[in-house]
């Protein structure tokens, strides 16, 4: 139940299968990132692989005296590709790995081109998503909904990514699905109709308690996406956005230079593996401890008197650049998210959205928007707003054009620095509330996370005891959800299980996969799950990983009815049609 | 809440939690620890006991672990996130979780390579067997000298090979369509026969028809390359013109004689066949470097490991290892690296200064290769550890054998007060409790025992050699240890009062050694209070002698000191049992002598083999050999100048421990410090004349200022200008460091 482990593993295994020599790596734009993420580039280097293609780029010279290892996702296109290549082909022997099933016809198509006997193997290895930690995949899926249900090709993507992490970990689960959600059943039956059709590859060893795959929605739980996030990684990700393990650091506000992409991997990075779950303030700590560290090292670099420091100077340089590499990024990063939270002043406005999301106290919250609200930026604005409306739509004191009013009072006092067009902006909030509470307040009355009487005495307690940090007060509803399904107390009336099976047991293993995009304060409760509950595994993966901005997006992408087709693969469909 | 509470509880009913004497391995309970101890005799004696109990720590630990965190995960659903992060910070976990799974097995995989081959086989059937078909026909056509013939002859050759289409069937060319007139005819094509206009026809050139039909059988070729050559320089001769045949102009625009009209699609085939010919012939430059490339890394890898475990050891002060080895092991690996550096450049600038240089993905490939050299380097440069140098060896070795002996005298202590306990227990009848003592000291014993036999069959003669004369005294007291031991476990008697009996059962069993012992006429065993540094001073004036002399001198002193403290331990031995332990004592010692010693110095073993053949002596007493040192001693320089490999300088070699002894070093272990010293010099006489460590020294230098240099560039590259100046301030002075060290 590790996925960072089975995709390392499908990797590994490639590259040895394609024998000693010089290789290449064929791949796509899907595939380039389950290997990226998996393995450095130094690391495939000393495995022999030299060279990284992408199968749809042409112009490659031929180089008889190289083993291609071509690994795709099996499309038609890339299909296609593979057979314009194998007629004519540049290398001297080409391993085939396709990362999902491969139907027969290709399989005929692709053995009819290869004329001249390059081949020497094909095989399918079910490594077909995105696995960021060893508890957690994507399927990097920008969009998967349109007019509030799946598109085909979503779908078609979603249940083959799904059956890959089954199939990578050899798990034949019993399926349960949050009920209230089509798209979820029919994720769940497709995930079904793959494991009826192809029950030899799901053929695995009898576990006691069989595992299990739940599937649930994002719309249940609209809130998390829209908080601002105070651990490492997902702060990472809200305010700066990670991207297959890189970010994009912008530039030091005092050089001209380019901002730089920095990869945040747990693999090669200590820092940050011990660290991307720590909240701010210890990692503000940690941080002054590594760059006194990093000081006292810098310093015994300075003076060599003798051959043999110098000889020590020599072997401790690489891993002292390594060091000196890590302190550059951890602190750029950090200090570049301690100027965000500065400048969008987002310690308050991270108090009035904790207290927003957790509290029950309609007055005191609609009290605290309005005193923050004038003083928030665009983007927080909204977030506030969207969670205002998401808690309070049904409140019989509601007052959300009151909150806009207010807006708008201070956008016009401020309309002659700050921005031109705060009608405008009102608008576009009003369409940003009404998407939200469309997709994510949709099932009737308030989104709360206490509606049985026993978290709502949970949620008592709590504010008796008073919290400890009020900016992480607020715990998704996943992990309510897992607490519940581990203690085989969730109710089969909402979350029902496909078919005819079901499970009497507490589940040991368990995947997790919620439709419409995860977050890393998910992952975050997940692992936490997994440390404090032993002989409970739990993977997390979702067709994206969110952070408040890529949220908000897809929620305009799912209400609007007209958008016609899902921007998946575009860019392989404005390529021309390759003649056969 | 309760749900919280009921699950923790319901776990506890299931768990019950036992006290008292429980065997940690299968969960009994005993009423005492005397037969708890008793039943851990009984059962537990396996060998596997060590890996079981770890495994078992480990078990416990883990539930202690999972307990610990279920409790705090009870407390987390009230708390918040914080706190169990902050717990997470505390527990030094990382970020990665894996201690808490099973490692991942490899995934499901399927492969369709059958079926794709399948298909595959079926689809390419037709090319192979025309292929083959092509070749034939081609191998014929290119049998008879067609530059000698008539033209009409030729033809009608080609045409027993190939049957021609008859013109009536093609009205017009099949692949351009065109009408055949007088102008342009029709034209066969000498390989299937088939008919096309002279602009879609193809001429292949003879040389590569030959080079084709050669392919196919070998023997063929044979036979006809020289008629191709002789037909190529009639040809020439007669054109008058030096037209190159293998040129691919000629392949169109030549003349009929240069070549077979053939169809296109004939001509496809046959030009891919060639290709794959090509390929499989000839490797480029690359290729060749690359693989020359991963021998030395995989050399590497193979002595890296090596190299490591003896710096280890020997940074530990161990005497398993030779300090000389494993600086030449050392430099080993340094040349292999030189080696891969060299290649790995050489595979970067490859073709570059050539007249049309590689395509810019051909230089990536190169840089890629060169970059993972580098990596290679770098990586397994740093977990190569330095070696102590000689000095510091010395002092670590002392520390080493300080801390032995602290061990052992706890050791003694502890079953001294085993013992003593046991002893009261006898005088007051507690029999249970004797009993229970008594298990425990075979088990010190066993423990004790073990140890020593790791000790000697190390083949570490160096370590025991290696310690003073205290610490040998310390240690074989230790080892007496263990006659008491054995003989509980055989008979499971009371031992104490028997001990001398059975030591007496055991002399039995070496009395053939015994004997032996007693016939070796360099060693005086009756006089084992003697001093041998007195004796040393006498036969200071034979130097020849002197150095054997003193080895078994060593062993004499060595197991005299130890004998008497063996004595003093255990008042009832007697003289006899003084020799067998001497006796195995010292077979023991000259095993590990011959393995660890000589066979590192060919030159001494093999001297050592010839005279033993020599003298005939049976190998079964280990003083033989040094009687048989001193003995032949007078002989060993004939015998070196015959056996081939040995140095000029057989005066080192002769014996090892001649010039080491100067009358100052009359130290605690002379053996030791001495043989050090005398085998670096015989190191440097076999390899290298003065070898020393410095000899290395300015390659290493070398290889420094290199790494410096790039990383240097790519400080600069990079703008970190600090670090450049910096960088470039070391590079002078190791620069001047290497001029120094090259003046010298």
């Amino acid at each position: 139940m590790n996925v960072v482990a089975a995709i390392k593993a499908y990797i590994i295994r490639m590259v040895e299968e394609a024998g000693p020599g010089m290789k290449v790596l064929l791949m796509d734009k899907e595939t380039t990132a389950v290997v990226s993420v998996a393995f450095a580039q130094s690391e495939l280097l000393q495995k022999e692989v030299y060279l990284f293609e992408h199968l749809g780029v042409g112009s490659r010279d031929s180089m008889q005296h190289l083993r291609a290892i071509c690994f795709l996702r099996p499309t038609q296109d890339n299909v296609d590709l593979l057979c314009r290549e194998l007629q004519h082909p540049k290398y001297g022997a080409y391993v085939i790995y396709l990362s999902n099933v491969l139907s027969q016809q290709l399989v005929k198509q692709l053995a009819e081109a290869d004329e001249q006997e390059a081949v020497r193997e094909i095989k399918e290895l079910y490594a077909d998503y995105v696995a960021l930690s060893p508890h957690f995949f994507t399927l990097n899926m920008d969009t998967c909904a349109q007019a509030g249900n799946w598109s085909r090709e979503a779908l078609s993507r979603a249940t083959l990514g799904l059956t890959a992490v089954l199939l990578s970990l050899k798990k034949c689960p019993v399926i349960r699905y949050v009920q209230s959600s089509s798209m979820a059943e029919q994720l769940a039956q497709g995930v079904k109709q793959m494991i009826s059709k192809d029950a030899a590859l799901f053929d695995f060893r009898k576990t006691d308690v069989p595992p299990l795959l739940l599937i649930l929605d994002r719309r249940d739980d609209a809130v998390t996406p829209l908080l601002n996030q105070w651990t490492y990684q997902a702060m990472v990700h809200e305010l700066l956005g990670i991207q297959n393990k890189r970010v994009e650091l912008p530039p030091a506000s005092d050089s001209a230079r380019s901002s730089t992409d920095v990869v945040l991997s747990a693999d090669h990075d200590d820092f940050f593996a011990n660290n991307m779950y720590l909240n701010f303030g210890e990692i503000g700590t940690n941080i002054k401890q590594l760059m006194d560290e990093f000081q006292q090292r810098s310093k015994s670099h300075e003076k060599l008197e003798s051959i043999s420091d110098m000889k020590a100077f020599v072997e401790t340089y690489p891993a002292f650049r390594k060091m000196s590499g890590a302190v550059a990024k951890h602190v750029g990063l950090v200090g570049e998210l301690s100027r965000i939270v500065a400048a969008r002043k987002l310690l308050d406005i991270g108090a009035v959205e904790q207290e927003l999301a957790c509290q029950n106290d309609h007055t005191a919250a609609l009290q605290g928007v309005k005193r923050i609200l004038g003083k928030a930026g665009d983007l927080e604005a909204a977030h506030l707003l969207c969670l205002y409306s998401l808690r309070y739509q049904r409140h019989p004191s509601g007052d959300l054009s009151g909150l806009l009013d207010v807006w708008q009072k201070e956008a016009l006092g401020a309309a002659q620095t700050r921005r031109d067009h705060p009608s405008w902006q009102c608008d576009h909030f009003r369409k940003l509330v009404n998407n939200i509470v469309g997709y994510g307040g949709g099932r009737g009355g308030e989104v709360l996370p206490n509606k049985d009487p026993i978290s709502f005495t949970k949620q008592f307690l709590k504010g008796l005891k008073g919290v400890e940090n009020i900016y992480t007060q607020h715990q998704p509803a996943l992990s309510d959800t897992l607490d519940q399904l581990v203690k085989g107390k969730l109710r089969e009336s909402t979350y029902p299980f496909l078919g005819s099976t079901t499970l009497r047991e507490r589940p040991q293993d368990i995947v997790v996969f919620v439709v419409g995009g995860v977050t890393y304060a998910e992952s975050l409760a997940v692992y936490n799950l997994n440390r404090t509950t032993p002989g409970v595994r739990i993977v997390l993966g979702g067709t994206t990983v969110h952070n408040s901005r890529s949220f908000l997006e897809e929620v305009r992408k799912c209400m609007s009815p007209d958008l016609v087709s899902i921007p998946l693969k575009n860019q392989q469909r404005n390529r021309p049609r390759l003649q056969r | 809440m309760s749900s919280s509470g009921g699950y923790i509880g319901g776990d506890e009913t299931e768990e019950m939690v036992r006290e008292g004497f429980l065997c940690p391995l299968c969960m009994r309970d005993f009423p005492s620890v005397y037969q708890l101890s008793a039943h851990w005799g009984d059962e537990h004696e396996s060998k596997d006991v060590a890996q079981d109990l770890k495994s078992k720590a480990q078990d416990l630990l883990g539930r202690a672990k999972s307990k610990l965190l279920r409790k705090e995960g009870s407390c987390g659903e009230n708390q918040d996130v914080s706190n169990v992060t902050a717990s997470c910070a505390a527990g030094a976990l990382s970020g990665v979780d894996l201690w808490m799974w099973e490692p991942q097995e490899l995934g499901m995989t399927r492969s369709h390579t059958e079926e794709f081959k399948r298909i595959r086989a079926a689809r390419i059937e037709r090319f192979v067997i025309e292929m083959n078909k092509l070749i034939i026909r081609l191998g014929k056509l290119t049998a008879f000298d067609r530059t000698t013939l008539e033209p009409s002859k030729v033809k009608a050759m080609e045409r027993e090979v190939v049957p021609w289409v008859s013109d009536q069937h093609v009205p017009l060319c099949p692949d351009c369509g065109s009408s055949f007139r007088v102008t342009s005819r029709r034209h066969h094509c000498r390989l299937c026969g088939s008919i096309m206009c002279s602009r879609c026809s193809r001429r292949l050139p003879l040389v590569l028809a030959h080079k084709l039909s050669s392919s196919a059988s070998p023997t063929f070729t044979h036979e006809k390359t020289p008629g191709l050559a002789e037909s190529v320089n009639t040809k020439s001769f007669r054109k008058g013109s030096s037209v190159s045949l293998a040129s691919l102009s000629g392949l169109h625009e030549g003349p009929e004689e240069f070549g077979l009209r053939c169809c296109g699609h004939c001509e496809a085939l046959l030009l891919r066949h060639e290709c794959k010919m090509d390929q499989r012939s000839q490797e480029p430059v690359l290729s060749l470097l690359y693989r020359k490339l991963r021998e030395n890394m995989k050399k590497v890898e193979q002595l890296a490991p090596e190299y490591v475990l003896m710096a280890e050891s020997l940074s530990l002060g161990e005497p398993t290892y030779n300090l000389q080895d494993a600086g030449k092991a050392r430099a080993d690996i340094m040349k292999l690296y030189e080696t891969i550096d060299v290649i790995g450049k050489k595979i970067l600038t490859l073709g570059i200064k050539q007249e049309n240089p590689p395509s810019t993905r051909m230089q990536n490939l190169h840089k890629m290769i060169r970059h993972a050299v580098n990596l290679f380097i770098q990586d397994k440069l740093r977990g190569l550890p330095s070696l102590p140098t000689p000095e510091k060896y010395e002092e670590l070795k002392a520390e080493r054998k300080r801390e032995l002996e602290e061990r052992i005298l706890q050791e003694r202590k502890q079953l001294e007060n085993v013992r003593y306990f046991l002893q009261q227990a006898e005088v007051a009848g507690r029999r249970d409790e004797a009993a229970a003592l008594c298990e425990n000291l075979c088990l010190l014993q066993e423990e004790n025992e073990r140890r020593q036999k790791v000790n000697f069959d190390a083949a570490s003669w160096r370590e025991a050699a290696g310690k003073t004369q205290d610490s040998a005294v310390s240690d074989l007291d230790a080892a007496t240890l263990r006659p008491p031991s054995l003989h509980l476990l055989q008979k499971g008697d009371i031992w104490w009062g028997v001990e001398g009996h059975r030591l007496g059962v055991k002399n039995h069993a070496t009395a053939g050694l015994e004997n032996k012992v007693n016939v070796h006429p360099s060693m005086p065993i009756t006089d084992v209070s003697s001093n041998p540094f007195d004796n040393c001073d006498d036969d200071e004036a034979d130097n020849t002698k002197r150095g054997v002399r003193k080895w078994g001198e060593e062993n004499e002193q060595h197991f005299g000191g130890s004998l008497r403290s063996f004595a003093a331990d255990m008042n009832e031995n007697t003289e006899e049992t003084q020799r067998t332990w001497k006796g195995k004592r010292c077979q023991v010692g000259n095993d590990g002598f011959a393995k660890n010693t000589f066979g590192q110095n060919r030159g001494v073993a093999n001297t050592l083999r010839h005279r033993q053949q020599e003298n005939s002596l049976t190998s079964g007493n280990p003083f033989e050999g040094d009687g048989w040192i001193d003995d032949c001693n007078e002989q060993e320089i004939n015998v070196e100048k015959t056996s081939k490999g040995f140095p000029a300088n057989d005066h080192e070699v002769r014996n090892p421990f001649l010039e080491s002894e100067t009358p100052g070093v009359v130290s605690l272990n002379p053996f030791d410090e001495e043989y050090g010293d005398v085998e670096e010099r015989e190191v440097g006489g076999i390899f290298e004349g003065s070898r020393s460590g410095s000899a290395i020294e300015p390659s290493l230098l070398r290889q420094q200022i290199e790494n410096i240099r790039a990383y240097l560039s790519d400080a600069r590259r990079a703008g970190r200008n600090e670090e450049a100046a910096l960088l470039f301030s070391h590079l002078h002075e190791l620069q001047l460091a290497l001029h120094k060290a090259e003046a010298t």
